[in-house]
């Protein structure tokens, strides 16, 4: 299994902290959630940032990029205010 | 030790020996923002007995910076937050060195790196937050980095030859400070998360957050590392 995580926007917004889903790749663990969780709206993902086992996953290639069982999955969005 | 240094000391005493008292007082920071973080920085970083600071900020003071912006008052509006700023730092600590730069950091004479210990991020936009990580690797000064909008915050510390930010924010498209604004409490709180974490760098203390980034969720009572940088 794999550990999710909603950190900030995303947890306040949904009340998810933590979920264990199946392995595959970033957009079947979000297919997953959604089935789960039928109020999670994908727009939300379009800006969040994934980091896996804490590697940044590159922008444009997150949602097909696989991960395996045992491995931690951030959702979050950075900041940028002073 | 001058009475001033010794009072701002004492109170340190029960977490600090005086041996890490007065490194830290002897780190030469470089602080870029003196808006909702680097207000809440400066003020820490002068009671903490810091012996030199050098301010940039080519901003002035404005109604908007009220609601969280430390040295922002009536009195400060539409003065340059340099100048404000280091007025009230000095009634503090009168002995303190204080240089200001009210322009641009891009616009800084590089002689001045050369004269620096530790850069302070606090900038409002990822572009000057780039370049201060640049300026740490070309110079070979440490570049710690804080962030904060609405209810969350973010700190990291990038050492010379790290690419930490530059990894972080990469090709995202923008951050959500724009969207979820600039809370009055939420700035002292990153601000001194930030000090924490400089002490714990400059003191050797474990766990640190060098080449690694926080997020802090102030509404949902979490801070974990998500992202080292490789």
């Amino acid at each position: 299994m794999v550990k999710v995580i909603f950190l900030n926007l995303l947890r306040s917004k949904y009340n998810i902290e933590q979920l264990d889903v199946h392995a595959g790749t970033i957009q079947s663990i979000l297919d997953e959630i959604k089935r789960t969780h039928p109020r999670l709206d994908e727009q939300d993902f379009k800006e969040a940032l994934v980091f896996i086992n804490q590697v940044r996953i590159a922008h444009g290639d997150r949602f097909p990029h696989k991960v395996k069982d045992g491995d931690e999955v951030v959702f979050t969005h950075f900041l940028g205010g002073g | 030790m001058n009475n001033i240094t010794e009072n701002l000391f004492q109170g340190n005493r029960g977490i600090m020996s005086d041996a890490e008292l007065e490194k830290v007082s002897k780190t030469r920071i470089l602080l870029v923002g003196l808006g909702g973080l680097g207000g809440h920085l400066a003020n820490s970083l002068t009671r903490l007995g810091i012996h030199a600071i050098a301010l940039v900020d080519d901003d002035r003071f404005s109604v908007s910076n009220l609601n969280r912006q430390l040295f922002s008052s009536t009195e400060t509006l539409g003065k340059y937050k340099t100048e404000a700023v280091s007025k009230e730092l000095m009634k503090i600590n009168p002995e303190i060195e204080l240089t200001s730069y009210p322009i641009r950091i891009q616009e800084i004479d590089t002689a001045v790196f050369g004269k620096i210990d530790l850069i302070i991020d606090a900038v409002d936009d990822i572009k000057t937050k780039l370049y201060l990580e640049a300026v740490g690797k070309k110079h070979r000064i440490p570049l710690l980095h804080g962030a904060i909008g609405g209810w969350y915050g973010q700190i990291g510390l990038s050492l010379p030859g790290s690419n930490l930010l530059s990894d972080f924010y990469g090709d995202a498209p923008r951050g959500l400070e724009k969207a979820l604004g600039s809370p009055t409490f939420i700035p002292p709180v990153i601000a001194n998360l930030m000090i924490a974490e400089m002490i714990k760098f400059l003191c050797g203390r474990f766990p640190n957050l060098a080449n690694q980034l926080m997020m802090v969720d102030v509404l949902n009572h979490d801070s974990r590392v998500v992202f080292k940088a490789r």
